[in-house]
C-alpha cells in the first residue's frame, strides 16, 4: 500500500470549500431564477392589472359618454318642456285678454240696448226712428250672441292650453327626475373609473374589484334610470 | 373577466340604443279597471278624457269610467263588475248600507295612516271628515254639490224697474195675511243676492202679473215638490231658510215652519207659483229645468251641477240647454223672514240664506283587487289642478284649499265664479238624518200639497192646525231613470222670445221697446193695468 503524500485534513477542506462554494452558487442562482421569475410575475400581473384597467376604463368611459349624451337629451327635453308650458301659459294670458276685451265690447252693446230700449218709449210708434231702432237692437242683440259664441270658444281654447300648460310641466317633471337618475349614475361611474385608475399605482387587486363593483351600481342607475316613469 | 368584459359591453350597447331610443318602451296597460259614477253621458264623456286619460297615461294603465243615472244603480252597478272596479262614487247617504252589506272596505285597511296623513297634507282636516266613518279614513270625499238660485237677469232688471207700478195690489196681498202689508220704507233689492222671503214675493208677483211678448201672463217661480227626495229636499232646505233648525225639524208647527207654510201658501194663492207644483205629480229637477229651458220660469232653486248643464260652455261637449245662457246669473238662495211684522213695521223673524251639502266620497269595492291603484287615482283626483279642472267643467264646488285660494284667477268665467260664489256664501249642511231616516221629508212634502197644494190660505192658525196634525211618513219613492229620460227633451226648447231669425218680426213691437203690460193671469187677484214705467 503507498502512503498519499498530502495530509488527509487538508483534502478534506478543500472538498468541503468547493462543496461550500457549489451550494453558495446554487443558493445564488436560485435566487437569481426566483428573482427573475418574480419580476417575470409582476411584471405579467402588472401587465394584466394594466390590459383589465384600460378594458374597464374604455367601457366606462363609453358609457360615461353615452349617458352624458342621454343627460342632454333629457336636458332638451325638459328645456322644450318648460318652454312649451310658458308658451302655453304666455297663450292663455293673451286669450284671456281678448276675452275681457270682448266681456267690456259685449257690455257697451248691451247698454246701448238700453239706452236704446229708453229711447224707444219717447218715439211715437209710427216714427221711422223706431224702426231703425228696432234695426239697432237687433244688430246688438246678434253682436251680444255672436261675441258669447266667440268667449265660448276662446274659452275651449284656454282650457285646451292650460291642459297643454299641465302636460307639458308634469313632463319636465318626469324628465328631471331621470336626469337626477342618469346624474347619479354619471357621478358613480366617475368614481369607479378613478378607483379603478388608482389600481395602476397602488397594484391593489381588490382596488379594481371595488371599483368594478362601484361601476355595476353606477351602471344600474342609468338603466333604471331609462326605465323610470 | 370574459364574462364582465361582456356585460360591459352590452351594458354600452344599451346605453348607445338608449341616445337613438331615449323613450322606454311602454308594458301592456293590463286588464281594464273600471270607476262608477253617477253622471250623464256628456259628463261621463269629458271625466274619461280629460281626467282618467291622463291617469292612465301617467300610471299606465287602463281605467274606464263607467256612469249610471242614478244614484241607486251605483251599488249593484259596481257588484256587476265585481274585482274590476277601483273605485264608485257613492253619496253619504248610502254608506251606511254600504258598509253594513259589506260592500265596501276601509282605505285605512289598505294604506298606512301615516301615509294617508302625508299624502292628503294639504287637505283640510273638516274635508277628509267627510271621508270618515267611525273614526278611521274609510273612504276619500270627491265633491259636493248643493243648491243656489238662477234667475234671469232681463227679468229681474224688469221687476226691479217696474215693480211699484203693482205696489197698491202686492200691499193689500200682503195685509190681508199680516195687517201690516210690506215692510216698513220697503224696496226691492236690486241684486238678487240680496232678496229675502218679501222680495221674492214681490218679484214673483209682478212676473205673474206681467205679459211678456204680447204672451198671457203666468207664474214665474218654481221649486221642487212632492213626495220624492228632490221635493223633500227643497222644502226642507226652505225651512232651514226660515230658522227650522236639526233640533226643531221634528217639531212641525213650530213658528218657523209656520211662516214657511203662510209663505207658500200666499204664494200659491196669489198664482206666483205654477199649478204643475201641486198637480200631484213631483215637481222635480226635470220639470224645472223644462221650465228653465223653455223660458217659462225666471227664478229657481237649481242643484249647482245642473246649474253647469243648463248654462252649458262649461267645456267644449258642453252645449246649452237654454237659448240664451248670458241672460242667466247665478247667487245664494233667498234669506227667510216672517211674514208677520213687528212693531217697527220689519219682519218679526228673519233666516239665512241656506242649502243642504250633498257630500260624495269615493269609496274601495270590497272586491276590488287593486286597492293600491285606486288609491294612486284618488291622489292624483285631488291634485290642485285635476281638482279644478272638475270643478271648472262639471260644477263641483271648488274644495281642496289651494284651489279655494286661487278661485279668483282660477275661475275667470263670470257666471262661473258667481255660481261658485252663490255656492260658497249661504250657509250649508249635510242632510240631516231624520229627514230620511226619520221620515220627515215624507212629512213636511205632505203637508206642503195638503196647505200649498191644496189651496188652504195663508192663516197662520189654519196652518197651525193643520201642522199640529201631520200626515205619518211614506217610504221614500224613486223615479225610474227611464221616465226621466223620456221626459227629457232632446234639443232645448227654443224661449218664447227667440224671434230674432224672422225677419217679418221687425215691424211687429217688439217687448223691449213697449210700455209694461200687465195683465192678470187665471186664478189670480192681481190688478189689469196698463202702466208706463
Amino acid at each position: 500500500m503507498i502512503s498519499d503524500p498530502t495530509p488527509p485534513t487538508a483534502t478534506s477542506s478543500s472538498a468541503q470549500l468547493e462543496h461550500v462554494l457549489e451550494q453558495a452558487m446554487a443558493r445564488m442562482e436560485a435566487e437569481r431564477k426566483a428573482e427573475a421569475e418574480h419580476a417575470a410575475a409582476a411584471s405579467a400581473a402588472k401587465e394584466t392589472t394594466g390590459r383589465r384597467v384600460s378594458i374597464a376604463a374604455l367601457l366606462l368611459t363609453m358609457m360615461l359618454s353615452f349617458l352624458g349624451f342621454v343627460r342632454a337629451n333629457e336636458d332638451g327635453d325638459i328645456s322644450g318642456d318648460k318652454t312649451t308650458a310658458l308658451q302655453s301659459k304666455n297663450d292663455a294670458a293673451t286669450e284671456w285678454t281678448l276675452y275681457q276685451t270682448k266681456i267690456a265690447q259685449r257690455s257697451s252693446y248691451i247698454e246701448t240696448e238700453d239706452a236704446l230700449a229708453r229711447e224707444a218709449l219717447s218715439i211715437p210708434a209710427a216714427d221711422p226712428r223706431r224702426r231703425l231702432g228696432r234695426f239697432h237692437h237687433r244688430e246688438y242683440e246678434l253682436k251680444v250672441r255672436q261675441l258669447d259664441d266667440e268667449n265660448r270658444q276662446l274659452f275651449f281654447v284656454i282650457q285646451e292650453l292650460r291642459r297643454r300648460e299641465y302636460h307639458a310641466t308634469k313632463d319636465a317633471e318626469h324628465h328631471a327626475r331621470r336626469t337626477t337618475r342618469y346624474d347619479m349614475a354619471i357621478r358613480t361611474l366617475t368614481l369607479a373609473l378613478v378607483l379603478i385608475s388608482v389600481t395602476l399605482l397602488v397594484t391593489r387587486k381588490y382596488l379594481f374589484w371595488f371599483g368594478v363593483f362601484v361601476a355595476s351600481i353606477g351602471a344600474l342607475l342609468g338603466v333604471t334610470g331609462y326605465f323610470l316613469r | 373577466m370574459l364574462s364582465f368584459v361582456v356585460i360591459g359591453v352590452i351594458i354600452d350597447a344599451f346605453f348607445a340604443i338608449v341616445n337613438f331610443y331615449p323613450v322606454a318602451p311602454h308594458q301592456s296597460r293590463g286588464p281594464k279597471r273600471y270607476v262608477v259614477l253617477q253622471l250623464d253621458e256628456t259628463q261621463a264623456a269629458w271625466f274619461q278624457a280629460n281626467v282618467l286619460e291622463d291617469f292612465n297615461a301617467e300610471a299606465n294603465k287602463d281605467v274606464e269610467v263607467i256612469r249610471v243615472d242614478e244614484e241607486e244603480q251605483l251599488q249593484s252597478t259596481a257588484a256587476k263588475y265585481g274585482k274590476d272596479v277601483l273605485l264608485v262614487g257613492l253619496p253619504t247617504t248610502q254608506l251606511d248600507a254600504a258598509v253594513s252589506k259589506q260592500l265596501v272596505r276601509p282605505f285605512s285597511d289598505v294604506v298606512k295612516s301615516s301615509s294617508i296623513a302625508a299624502d292628503f297634507k294639504d287637505l283640510d282636516a273638516p274635508l277628509l271628515a267627510i271621508g270618515k266613518y267611525k273614526d278611521t279614513q274609510y273612504f276619500f270625499p270627491w265633491m259636493s254639490r248643493l243648491d243656489v238660485a238662477v234667475y234671469r237677469v232681463s227679468k229681474v232688471r224688469d221687476a226691479v224697474l217696474h215693480w211699484s207700478m203693482l205696489r197698491p195690489n202686492i200691499e193689500t196681498a200682503l195685509k190681508a195675511v199680516n195687517g201690516r202689508g210690506l215692510p216698513a220704507g220697503y224696496q226691492l233689492e236690486a241684486s238678487p243676492e240680496q232678496w229675502d222671503q218679501y222680495d221674492l214675493f214681490v218679484a214673483g208677483y209682478y212676473w205673474a202679473n206681467r205679459v211678456y211678448n204680447g204672451q198671457p201672463a203666468r207664474p214665474r217661480i218654481a221649486h221642487r215638490t212632492g213626495d220624492e227626495i228632490d221635493g223633500q229636499q227643497d222644502i226642507v232646505s226652505a225651512l232651514y231658510r226660515q230658522g227650522v233648525t236639526d233640533a226643531s225639524l221634528g217639531t212641525f208647527a213650530s213658528p218657523a215652519a209656520i211662516d214657511y207654510f203662510q209663505w207658500e201658501a200666499l204664494f200659491r194663492q196669489e198664482g206666483v207659483y205654477p199649478d204643475e207644483m201641486a198637480s200631484g205629480a213631483p215637481f222635480d229637477d226635470e220639470a224645472m229645468l223644462e221650465g228653465l229651458q223653455k223660458g217659462e220660469v225666471f227664478f229657481a232653486s237649481i242643484d249647482s251641477i245642473e246649474a253647469f248643464t243648463l248654462h252649458g260652455g262649461s267645456h267644449k261637449g258642453a252645449q246649452p240647454q237654454i237659448d240664451d245662457p248670458g241672460d242667466l246669473e247665478f247667487t245664494s238662495l233667498p234669506q227667510g223672514a216672517s211674514l208677520e211684522l213687528g212693531p217697527k213695521g220689519i219682519p218679526a223673524r228673519t233666516g239665512k240664506s241656506f242649502s243642504f251639502r250633498e257630500d260624495w266620497v269615493w269609496t274601495l269595492p270590497k272586491a276590488s283587487e287593486q286597492a293600491a291603484l285606486a288609491y294612486d287615482l284618488v291622489r292624483f283626483l285631488w291634485r290642485p289642478e285635476i281638482h279644478a279642472r272638475q270643478c271648472e267643467a262639471l260644477g263641483m264646488l271648488p274644495q281642496h284649499p289651494q284651489v279655494l285660494a286661487d278661485r279668483v284667477s282660477r275661475f275667470r268665467l263670470e257666471w262661473m265664479s258667481q255660481l261658485f260664489q252663490a255656492g260658497l256664501s249661504q250657509a250649508a249642511e249635510p242632510v240631516p238624518p231624520g229627514m230620511i231616516g226619520k221620515g220627515y221629508g215624507s212629512v213636511y212634502a205632505q203637508l206642503w200639497t195638503k196647505i200649498a197644494g191644496g189651496g188652504v190660505p195663508p192663516d197662520a192658525s189654519r196652518i197651525a192646525e193643520i201642522l199640529k196634525a201631520p200626515p205619518a211618513a211614506r217610504p221614500l219613492a224613486v223615479a225610474a231613470a227611464a221616465a226621466h229620460a223620456d221626459a227629457k227633451p232632446d234639443k232645448p226648447a227654443p224661449a218664447e222670445d227667440d224671434d230674432t231669425s224672422d225677419t217679418s218680426a221687425n215691424d211687429v213691437e217688439a217687448d223691449w221697446e213697449s210700455d209694461v203690460v200687465l195683465r192678470p193671469h187665471a186664478g189670480a187677484k192681481g190688478s189689469d193695468a196698463k202702466g208706463k214705467p
